[in-house]
């Protein structure tokens, strides 16, 4: 692989019916996940680089070869993008070894040689007891697994990772996490996900995509510190809310003054857009104003619930709308009676709200 | 034979699936009962009996080669086309399946035959169809090609089209996919479509008789020889229908138990 | 034959009741739909007919209609083996026309007919080409070498005829078919998908201008003969010998000679 920026993977194409105008980069060796809401444009972009759909205009190159632009399309069977997906989606009419074997064979090696780089696939994997197995026999782990496998016996340019552990349980998930974790390290890979976790454990930049655009994107901990989206904080853990910076500390936002801390390393402009994040531990539920003096104090109204871990996460909604989490215990939820709908104020104390400049919007795939 | 014991079937549902199958059942029965066994051998051993046969079993092997080469890639096409296009390509495929074999037949010999839209022009190069062997397997593969694309083209479409695209990320190219995926996957509904369109062609009567005419071991099939021999020996007649409905059970059976096998 | 799929469910008597009642359809069916005349006010006589006679028999009835006040006429056209086979089955027929003896044979021998045989008409072989002639053909001759000739198969009886008449005429046939009736001979040749075909004088008739026709020698010595006889058992035996007397008289003579048919 040359050290240029261009053997790694650039996308910069539009896909007119699908209302994406996709601008994204992932440096050599590097793991960008994208995240975003469903209808966001993932899926589009999955399409794109492995070679399903055609943009409109722009480009796409991936490895220092064009995939497509005005004068190429090169087909999916030769953008050599190792396609890891929701689904293993092994071949049922062969066997592990013979799914591992198929990418190889398929680019011209012979059967023998091909069989021995599956197995050797198959060991990387911990599954080289199961070579004689049918697809039929695994269990979801360890289908999803030897899929891992086929698609690095290829040695993929590219990898694309489709939400590859989006329909594990946890422990197969987990163990996945793991091996990707791994596997993948060091090679240009693409991972869409869903899951905070895979952030963490496998990319080392993020790119949120929202309506069809790339919102944001850089190094992982550098947009998370500052989630462009709600989305994006959603997955961060975080709450969010967007407003515009005054006085130290402070951000008009969601109808309220915010009161925070300034963060010294992106620190708000007064008059700019600003943030205000905060953890959903440290948001309290009241039906009556607290006695002390929490500086923050904000009617909502619950717009939803749903588990998390042992705790309920609350969703209460704000007077301009803006959403905030708080994670309360079961009981404190019963003795309140909480029902969607229910009126009651949002309390965090100020020492908890750290306070952002809002990333600019726009196209980042400049940097 | 049982009924699985976890399948609650409506109890009065016996009576008209008992008719359905007596329906089917007692007029083979009846066959069965009136066949001269004892006299079989001898009257499968004539050579008119035995050219049947053979030319039936060639002619059939000829039609059932011809439906998998040009039926298969035609299933493939139809299963990838969406829109008017489909409806349209797929209704002219199957349509054969609804037509009266005469009227196959008739359709045949005014395209293909000596005056027909085509056949003139062949007629001109000396190719004369009509009356050949040729014909019998044009009539054959008309009238039973249909089932082996309808059955394949089912089969097609229910599979999963990510399958596919996993293939082509491995490197496949698309010749690759259609050899090692595609065709792999619907393998039970290829050999089930080719044994029905075998047997379809073994049957197959009207277009042929209308078509291709009878001549013994030219064009006359176990059916013409069946229809023909009806007029002057009965019994000769129920011997070869004897032949050819168990011909049709063997095929009929066999998809299931190599499928069941390989299970 | 494997049993019913019912075996392990105790089969409700209505089954055993249905499926006798569908044996009963299903053998009584071909006696019911021809056995409607047997309950009639006034006659109606049915008369089963070889299928060559399918034009001119419904216009001698009509002339036997008119002679005879209050009796029906109704036929069923068949090959004449395929009458014979339902006779003996039980059909509920009075009068049977064949279209050669050999048949009519077939059922006195099996005691089906009631009065002794009868020739009304006989038929002879003709050589039909399509009308542009594109195969040159002059004659049952060497014309027909390397032709595409179609004639009726040796097992049914004008494919008998046709091999005697060959014989008489010292010609080896060469057919590229050989049919089970002779309307295939004829749809062969108006198609043109033969050049020639050997046929009866009616069935030439009939194509009219659709085929040309040429006499072929001896073609009197290969007579085909059509017997007509009442069948046994005839519910009315009276109507059913004046039909058949109808069809021998000068006024059933006429009009089958108006569709090509010989007089005996």
């Amino acid at each position: 692989m040359s050290d240029s920026a261009a053997a790694g993977l650039a996308v910069h194409a539009t896909v007119t019916v699908r209302g994406c105008d996709l601008h994204l980069e992932v440096a050599p060796g590097r793991t960008l996940a994208i995240i975003g809401p469903n209808g966001a444009g993932k899926s589009t972009l999955v399409g794109l680089v492995s070679g399903e759909l055609r943009p409109d205009s722009g480009h796409v190159h991936g490895a220092g070869r064009p995939f497509a632009d005005a004068s190429t399309f090169l087909p999916v069977h030769r953008r050599r993008v190792g396609y890891l997906a929701q689904r293993p989606l092994l071949l049922p009419h062969l066997d592990v070894l013979d799914n591992v074997a198929f990418g190889p064979r398929a680019r011209g090696a012979g059967r023998r040689e091909a069989r021995d780089r599956a197995r050797e696939e198959l060991r990387e994997v911990g599954l080289a007891d199961l070579a004689r197995r049918r697809p039929i026999e695994l269990s979801g782990g360890q289908a999803q697994r030897v899929a891992l496998a086929r698609a690095l016996a290829t040695d993929p340019d590219i990898v694309l990772l489709d939400e590859p552990m989006a329909a594990l349980d946890v422990a197969a998930a987990a163990s996945m996490r793991t091996l990707l974790a791994r596997r993948v390290s060091g090679r240009t890979t693409l991972l869409v996900t869903h899951d905070a976790l895979d952030l963490w454990t496998l990319a080392d930049d993020v790119a949120v995509v929202e309506q069809g655009r790339v919102v944001a994107s850089g190094p992982r901990d550098e947009v998370l510190a500052a989630p462009p989206t709600g989305f994006a904080a959603d997955l961060a853990g975080v709450n969010r809310l967007l407003g515009v910076a005054g006085a130290t500390g402070v951000v008009s936002a969601g109808g309220v003054e915010v009161i925070g801390i300034d963060d010294p390393d992106l620190p708000p402009r007064p008059g700019q857009p600003a943030l205000a994040l905060f953890e959903p531990a440290g948001v309290s539920l009241h039906l009556t104003a607290p006695s002390g003096s929490p500086r923050n104090v904000w009617p909502a109204r619950v717009s939803g619930f749903q588990p998390h871990g042992p705790l309920i996460r609350v969703r209460v909604r704000l007077l301009d709308g803006q959403q905030v989490a708080a994670d309360v215990t079961p009981r404190a939820m019963a003795e309140m009676h909480l029902g969607e709908g229910d009126e009651l104020l949002a309390v965090v104390k100020a020492a908890q709200v750290r306070v952002v400049a809002a990333p600019a919007p726009g196209p980042p795939g400049s940097g | 034979m049982s009924l699985a014991p976890d399948t609650a079937v409506p109890r009065w549902l016996l009576v008209p699936a008992s008719a359905a199958l007596a329906l089917v059942a007692v007029p083979l029965i009846g066959l069965m009962v009136r066949v001269p066994w004892a006299q079989i051998p001898r009257l499968l051993a004539t050579p008119a009996a035995q050219d049947a046969l053979w030319l039936s079993l060639r002619t059939c092997a000829a039609s059932t080669v011809l439906s998998l080469t040009l039926g298969l890639p035609l299933a493939v096409v139809l299963s990838r086309l969406t829109g008017h296009w489909a409806v349209m390509v797929r209704t002219i495929s199957v349509l054969p399946m609804v037509l009266p074999p005469v009227v196959a037949g008739l359709v045949l010999l005014i395209t293909l035959g000596r005056r027909g839209v085509l056949g003139q022009y062949l007629s001109v190069w000396g190719v004369d169809i009509g009356f050949t062997t040729a014909a019998v397997v044009i009539a054959q593969t008309f009238v039973s090609m249909p089932y082996l694309v309808i059955t394949v083209e089912g089969a097609l479409r229910s599979t999963d089209r990510a399958l596919e695209v996993v293939a082509a990320t491995l490197g496949a190219r698309p010749t690759t996919v259609l050899r090692r995926v595609t065709l792999p996957l619907v393998g039970p509904a290829i050999l089930g479509g080719t044994t029905v369109a075998f047997a379809r062609a073994l049957g197959e009567f009207g277009a042929t008789l209308t078509f291709a005419g009878s001549l013994q071991g030219t064009t006359r099939t176990l059916p013409l020889q069946i229809y023909l021999q009806r007029e002057t020996d009965t019994n000769q007649a129920l011997a070869l229908s004897v032949v050819l409905i168990a011909l049709a059970s063997v095929l009929m059976v066999a998809p299931t138990l190599v499928t069941r096998r390989s299970r | 034959m494997p049993a019913p799929p019912v075996h392990p469910i105790r089969r409700p008597p209505s089954v055993q009741r249905l499926l006798g009642l569908l044996a009963t359809l299903a053998l009584t069916a071909p006696v019911a739909l021809t056995g409607c005349s047997s309950q009639r006010s006034s006659a109606t006589l049915v008369v089963f007919a070889a299928a060559s006679l399918t034009q001119a028999f419904p216009r001698i009835a009509q002339g036997f209609e008119k002679d005879h006040p209050g009796v029906t006429v109704k036929f069923s056209f068949d090959g004449s083996s395929s009458l014979v086979d339902q006779l003996a089955g039980g059909a509920d027929a009075d009068v049977f026309a064949s279209a050669d003896q050999v048949t009519m044979h077939r059922a006195v021998d099996q005691k089906l007919v009631a009065s002794a045989p009868r020739v009304f008409a006989t038929n002879v072989l003709v050589l039909i080409t399509p009308p542009d002639n594109p195969g040159h053909i002059t004659g049952l001759n060497t014309s027909l070498a390397g032709k595409r000739l179609v004639v009726c198969a040796p097992q049914v009886p004008c494919g008998d005829a046709t091999l005697k008449l060959a014989r008489l005429d010292g010609v080896t046939l060469k057919p590229v078919s050989q049919t089970t009736n002779v309307t295939d001979v004829v749809g062969a040749v108006t198609t043109g998908e033969a050049d020639a075909g050997i046929v009866y004088t009616t069935d030439a008739t009939a194509a009219g201008s659709q085929v040309r026709t040429i006499a072929i020698p001896h073609s009197d010595q290969v007579v085909n003969r059509y017997p007509i006889a009442t069948v046994a058992g005839s519910s009315h035996a009276a109507e059913a010998q004046s039909f058949v007397a109808y069809v021998t008289s000068a006024s059933g003579r006429a009009v089958l000679s108006s569709y090509g048919f010989g007089i005996p």
